[in-house]
């Protein structure tokens, strides 16, 4: 790092923390303010909680057979609380063992579309020119693609490996993030920190790391919030299709489509995984929503 | 106009080049072929199949032979339906599907557009929190959760409407309905977001002072330029209604393309899912070009 | 009987910060073909009480007093009723002509509109009308400005297309709000100039209102200068010129520049400033909003506020040194 002198750089840091901690502080006074985010946020966590524990305290795993208990339909009294499918499988379990993965892939496919978007998008707005013009670009044209399209195609080509899901879905989900990174980047370039800091001989390495990431805590953290939900959605429309985790295990886009078959016989089997999806989703989009209202300072 | 639009169609033959190359050289490069589930095959017909299908080629070859044969809007011959090509199999699909997927279009910008407007004009009342929640929870619920459940409820339980196939125009509103409602949720969001920033600008002021009542504020002045991010999402809206009528086909039972894909993708008939991959990319190109056109309409100060 | 009578309007807008009573304690009168200015710095209110006039002030505003046209109160009138008001009885001319008018439609249908709707005319009636009224604001080559945007008029063309739409329904009041400020000096005088022979033309009443003094004296005959929102002093422009009894209005007078043009009166050696600034509407304490700037500051002023209280003839003013409480 040659030309970085260590010493002026520790006062510019203490200024700028300052800034961030009120701008935050301020974010969660209006996000605690938000009925409805703050509701959603505590159901994702009773759901993920619920997820985790729930398959080891349910008497019923998740690929054992009842032989009494044939597509049941809901009773407390057989324990199979949300009834059993045409194999005597619990739901229960198997609607908790699902929302693991669901969950899982969301938010796994989240941080490596984060990875990417944020690398790409922070690099492209930070670099500019020339650099910037190619790298948006690349952008634009990957954009124009049906994505969709393309996870099916590699689904169906090389597999239904649970790694591959993510890295699929991750890999077609960071575009957003870049272009919104990229803004941010471009944006923040300008101001009076990041212009002392390279005053102040601060490389460029320096400057993105220590001024230009930190800043964008807020951005991504809306964005990715947002994100989850959209994962778990192309998830689930694998494993509907099929092309998601393969038998006995499950996710809650198999179970619907399981539970679609057999919706006129065993509606249960349709109307508790569409739920806890459903529910998932919408506490997902609330929160981020919430969030997105909460760091925005015009909101106030 | 007429040298924007042709710059602009240019613009998108790298993207559909890139396109095919990216699915052409990843059906290459996947394990297994086309005709793995046929165990017993003898080696000289197996070699005989291959040669048919010009599999023996150099791979260079073969690519250019199938962006040659795109050109004349051939997509090959099908490796599951033997006596079909590709085209063929798109073309019995597409009346089927466009009429599903135009018919969800509209619901999904007619209601989508309304409903936000109809939030905008009451913002921060009950009537307007009521849409936006309504909103959130179509965003919140996929395609393939909402078609079971709307056939669970008016088909099975009331009655009112078939519960699949193809037949008049009542075989189709569960269909339309399930492909259309998660975007008619996004586009009102969309619309209710631009709609309060115009109906707050000067000129829809000065425009009421004119003593036009509300409904006449919105139509005539404020509804172009709410429309604009309608318009932009015009795109994103394609891709999502043609990738969610490859399950609502499935659902209601449509023979149309998105039904070819998923059994195309199930049994490995590789040409048929390219083709469908190529095709839809295709339009959702096409239709970001018109979207680019339709800025022009809307907005007098953009002009190419 | 006045053609507009407005009694202690008041415009309050509530949100989730609290209340801000932006306008409070106005009143006036205006005869038909009469001119009121109504003067004031940015912030006074003088905007929103303008607005509150035909409704305008948006929904999250609350409105209060009374306002009556031809003995009629509007305040509270149901929005068919308004709809017949706005543009027809009452007419405004905005500040900014850019934003004013809709970028996304062309002059004419701007134009046609009023008349089609409201008063029922065919198209083709519509049209005639609205090229002789562009004729008459002096916009050269009519038929061809009505089928261009706004973004291809200048500045000064897009404001005299805004008055003419404002003259269209034939208003008996016409309100025009900082009509000048967002244009360049030159053109400034020319849209005066225009108003103010319209005005006699049509012997319509105008309501002018401005930050700026200067402008009062050649289009209006009567003034009122407001300070937080309320109003500070009223009477002919010619009588509060020669001597203005609020302090405030004093300081105003002194803070525009001239050019020796008043051989009759000594100009004033320097050009002075009001010190401070305004307080932000709603804010004031239980005394009069100006003590704080005032040099003529005393006991009751931060005490109590000064009514607005009639002194010599056909003038009002509120302060303490005038009518001592």
């Amino acid at each position: 790092m040659p030309g970085a002198v260590p010493g002026p750089l520790a006062g510019e840091d203490a200024i700028e923390n300052a800034a961030q901690g009120g701008l935050f502080r301020d974010a969660a006074r209006r996000l605690r303010a938000n009925r409805a985010a703050r509701a959603s946020a505590l159901i994702l966590i009773a759901l993920t909680v619920l997820v985790i524990v729930g398959p080891w305290l349910s008497p019923h795993a998740y690929d054992a057979t009842d032989w009494d208990a044939i597509s049941q339909p809901p009773t407390l009294a057989g324990q199979h609380y949300f009834g059993t499918d045409p194999l005597g499988r619990d739901l229960f379990s198997r609607t908790l063992v699902g929302g693991r993965i669901s969950l899982l892939v969301g938010i796994a496919a989240t941080l490596v579309s984060l990875l990417i978007g944020v690398t790409w998008g922070a690099t492209a707005g930070y670099l500019g020119g020339r650099a910037d013009h190619v790298m948006m670009r690349i952008v634009d044209i990957l954009y124009a693609l049906p994505f969709m399209f393309f996870v099916i195609l590699l689904m169906v080509l090389f597999g239904r490996h649970l790694v591959l899901i993510f890295l699929a879905i991750g890999a077609i989900n960071w575009l957003d993030m870049a272009r919104i990174v990229r803004g941010q980047t471009l944006a923040l370039k300008h101001r009076e920190f990041v212009e002392a800091a390279e005053a102040m001989g601060a490389s460029r390495r320096r400057v993105l790391r220590r001024h230009i990431l930190p800043n964008l805590v807020g951005v991504v953290a809306v964005y990715a919030t947002l994100t989850v939900p959209q994962v778990i959605l192309v998830e689930s429309f694998l494993s509907f299709l099929g092309l998601g985790v393969q038998e006995p295990m499950t996710s809650w886009g198999a179970l619907v489509n399981e539970g679609a078959e057999q919706m006129e016989s065993a509606p249960w089997m349709l109307i508790f995984p569409a739920l806890f999806l459903s529910v998932t989703l919408f506490c997902f989009n609330f929160l981020g929503d919430g969030l997105r209202d909460a760091l925005d300072p015009r909101s106030d | 106009m007429l040298r924007y639009t042709v710059l602009r169609l240019l613009g998108a033959v790298p993207t559909l080049l890139l396109l095919v190359t990216l699915a052409f050289f990843l059906i290459r490069a996947a394990p297994g072929g086309p005709f793995d589930a046929e165990k017993a095959l003898p080696p000289e017909i197996e070699a005989n199949l291959r040669a048919a299908y010009h599999l023996d080629e150099p791979l260079v070859q073969q690519f250019v032979r199938y962006v040659g044969n795109l050109t004349r809007g051939d997509f090959g011959p099908s490796f599951q339906y033997r006596d079909y090509t590709v085209t063929e199999l798109i073309a019995t699909g597409l009346p089927v599907s466009f009429r599903l997927g135009l018919a969800a279009m509209l619901l999904a910008v007619l209601g989508g557009v309304a409903a936000g407007t109809f939030a905008a004009m009451r913002r921060n009342r009950p009537a307007d929190h009521a849409v936006m929640a309504m909103a959130m929870t179509g965003i919140s619920i996929p395609n393939f959760v909402l078609a079971p459940v709307l056939i669970l409820l008016f088909a099975v339980h009331l009655g009112w409407l078939p519960a699949g196939g193809l037949g008049g125009p009542a075989h189709m509103v569960l269909p339309v309905i399930a492909l259309a409602l998660p975007q008619i949720a996004w586009i009102a969001r969309i619309t209710r977001g631009s709609m309060t920033e115009v109906l707050s600008s000067d000129f829809i002021r000065a425009a009421r002072a004119k003593g036009l009542s509300d409904s006449e504020v919105v139509i005539r002045h404020a509804l172009r330029p709410a429309m604009i991010p309608v318009v932009s999402y015009l795109g994103p809206a394609t891709a999502a209604v043609l990738t969610g009528s490859v399950v609502v086909e499935e659902i209601f039972g449509l023979p149309g393309i998105g039904r070819y894909f998923v059994q195309g993708a199930l049994n490995r008939d590789y040409t048929l899912v390219m083709g469908v991959v190529v095709f839809y990319g295709a339009v959702i190109i096409a239709l970001n070009f018109l979207v680019d056109l339709g800025y022009a309409v809307l907005d007098p100060k953009v002009r190419y | 009987m006045a053609l507009l009578d407005v009694r202690d309007l008041s415009v309050t807008f509530s949100d989730h910060h609290g209340r801000r009573r932006v306008v409070d304690g106005l009143s006036y009168s205006l005869d038909a073909g009469g001119s009121l200015a109504i003067v004031g710095e940015s912030g006074s209110g003088k905007t929103q009480s303008a607005l509150a006039l035909m409704g305008l002030c948006g929904p999250t505003a609350d409105v209060g007093g009374s306002v009556r046209l031809d003995g009629r109160e509007l305040l509270g009138l149901p929005w068919p009723a308004l709809q017949q008001i706005r543009g027809q009885r009452i007419a405004m001319v905005f500040q900014d002509p850019m934003t004013s008018l809709n970028p996304y439609r062309r002059i004419g249908g701007q134009m046609t509109e009023m008349l089609t709707l409201r008063k029922g005319l065919s198209a083709d009636a519509a049209r005639t009308e609205c090229l002789e009224m562009l004729e008459a604001v002096q916009i050269g080559d009519p038929s061809n400005r009505f089928t261009q945007f706004p973004h291809e008029l200048s500045g000064g063309i897009r404001q005299r297309v805004m008055i003419a739409i404002a003259l269209l329904g034939r208003p008996d009041l016409l309100v025009a709000d900082e009509p000048t400020t967002a244009l360049d000096v030159t053109v400034q005088a020319q849209i005066l100039r225009l108003l103010a022979d319209l005005r006699r033309a049509m012997g319509m009443a105008t309501l002018l209102i401005t930050h700026d003094l200067g402008l009062v004296a050649g289009l209006c005959d009567e003034v009122l200068v407001m300070y937080a929102g309320r109003p500070a002093e009223q009477g002919p422009v010619d009588d509060v010129f020669a001597r203005s009894l609020h302090p405030y209005t004093r300081g105003l007078l002194h803070s525009v520049p001239r050019l020796g043009r008043d051989p009759g009166r000594a100009p004033p050696a320097r050009l002075q400033a009001i010190t401070g600034s305004p307080p932000a509407a709603g804010d004031a304490g239980p005394g009069c909003a100006f003590a704080p700037r005032c040099a003529y500051r005393f006991g009751p002023c931060d005490e109590k506020q000064p009514e607005f209280a009639a002194v010599a003839g056909s003038r009002r003013v509120a302060c303490h040194l005038e009518s001592p409480p």
